[in-house]
């Protein structure tokens, strides 16, 4: 195995698997001068690599035959947790990038990468960070909103009828509130005075135990939605 | 083409103003509006609808929850960059967990406003690669925990 880094320190393994020749060749040029390489060309010798040589780093072509596409990923991983996967692909593409990473890929990038690229994007997966491109980033952070949104909701002992305390009046203030309008607003709108809508507010504050407009808008917001009146109060912005 | 069009939402005065300086001379952007409070936040984002909200990182959260939540509902097109000064990992990761697009500590904004008003316009995201291995971590618990639940 070549070790012409001229490090003191023992190159670390870096596998690549590819069917593709000159792929391979370029990988191995990318990474020659840091690391060692090693080449695979199809599933079974990968298999019995990963298993074998314990390799810090994979460069895996997700067209590797036999690998069934980014879903191959998962059980390449499984053979060694610790092996750092980056996955090549022909066709950069959201969903397949999105899909290797939770895979446990650390890496996605396209085959064509230019070779310092390539030895960045090792060099970054091996020390634990993610190497993607700037394009994947808002899909992921996409992706990590609707999951935290979908976990709120469906987190137990979430559920909170507060909102059923209150008066149909004071009920009309909050949808009011959390539109936006101020006192002034809200009690021009229900023909009171600003007075009356202090009350009522000190009222509702009391009630849901919260400490201000803020904190009320917030949570009618969250929690208001599905008992919102029909034929909807209130002004709508624009 | 249509200016970005942009509000401010910052505590701080002399925040709000250094942001509009960093704004005003750049072509094709446009501040829209300022708020100083988290419900000014909210109102002006609903009334204005702006392409871009900066949004003070300790207005983002109230008493435990995130605004952004709100501010997504009543403008879903508007996109969220957080202004941050020394703020933990932890406390931005949350943030961006509930929809911002990005996020710029004080040190570095009159470097790089302008920039990532652009970028994060354009469908991109502007977080520093160490924060998107934190994004990546927090997704695969994420998932588990769908996987479990499902």
């Amino acid at each position: 195995m070549p070790d012409n880094s001229g490090r003191s320190a023992p190159t670390s393994l870096v596998l690549v698997a590819s069917s593709v020749v000159g792929l391979r060749r370029r990988c191995r040029q990318a990474l020659d001068r840091a690391y060692s390489v090693h080449e695979v060309s199809e599933r079974g010798e990968l298999e019995r690599s990963m298993v074998n040589r314990r390799p810090a780093a994979l460069l895996l072509d997700l067209g590797l035959p036999g690998l069934g596409g980014p879903g191959g990923v998962v059980a390449i991983q499984k053979l060694r947790a610790a092996t750092k996967i980056i996955a090549l692909t022909a066709v950069p593409d959201e969903h397949e990038g999105i899909a290797v990473l939770k895979a446990g890929a650390r890496g996605y990038c396209d085959r064509e990468i230019d070779g310092l690229l390539l030895e960045k994007a090792t060099d970054v997966v091996l020390k634990g960070e993610i190497w993607v491109g700037r394009k994947l980033i808002p899909h992921l952070l996409e992706e990590l909103t609707v999951l935290t949104e979908q976990r709120r909701r469906e987190a137990p002992g979430k559920s909170d009828d507060r909102l059923e305390r209150v008066t149909p009046r004071e009920r009309q203030i909050v949808d009011l509130l959390s539109a936006g309008a101020s006192n002034k607003e809200i009690a021009k709108r229900l023909n009171v005075t600003e007075r009356t809508v202090k009350a009522h507010l000190t009222a509702i504050f009391r009630k849901l135990g919260l400490a201000g407009r803020l904190q009320l808008a917030l949570f009618a917001l969250e929690h208001g939605r599905s008992s919102r009146p029909a034929g909807g109060i209130g002004p709508r912005f624009n | 083409m249509p200016p970005i069009t942009v509000v401010i939402a910052e505590r701080q005065k002399a925040d709000r103003t250094a942001c509009l300086q960093l704004l005003t001379p750049e072509e094709g952007i446009r501040v829209v509006g300022e708020a100083r409070t988290g419900l000014e936040a909210i109102t002006s984002a609903a009334k204005l609808r702006p392409r871009i909200l900066l949004l003070d990182l300790v207005l983002a959260r109230v008493s435990g929850a995130s605004l952004i939540p709100a501010l997504r509902q009543k403008s879903p097109q508007t996109k969220v960059i957080l202004l941050t000064e020394g703020a933990s990992e932890a406390r931005t990761l949350e943030a961006l967990c509930h929809g911002a697009r990005g996020y710029l500590d004080r040190s570095v904004v009159s470097m790089f406003l302008p920039r990532a008003v652009r970028v994060v316009d354009a469908g991109e995201a502007w977080v520093p690669r160490k924060m998107v291995t934190k994004i990546m971590d927090r997704l695969a618990g994420l998932t588990a925990w769908a996987g479990k639940t499902a």
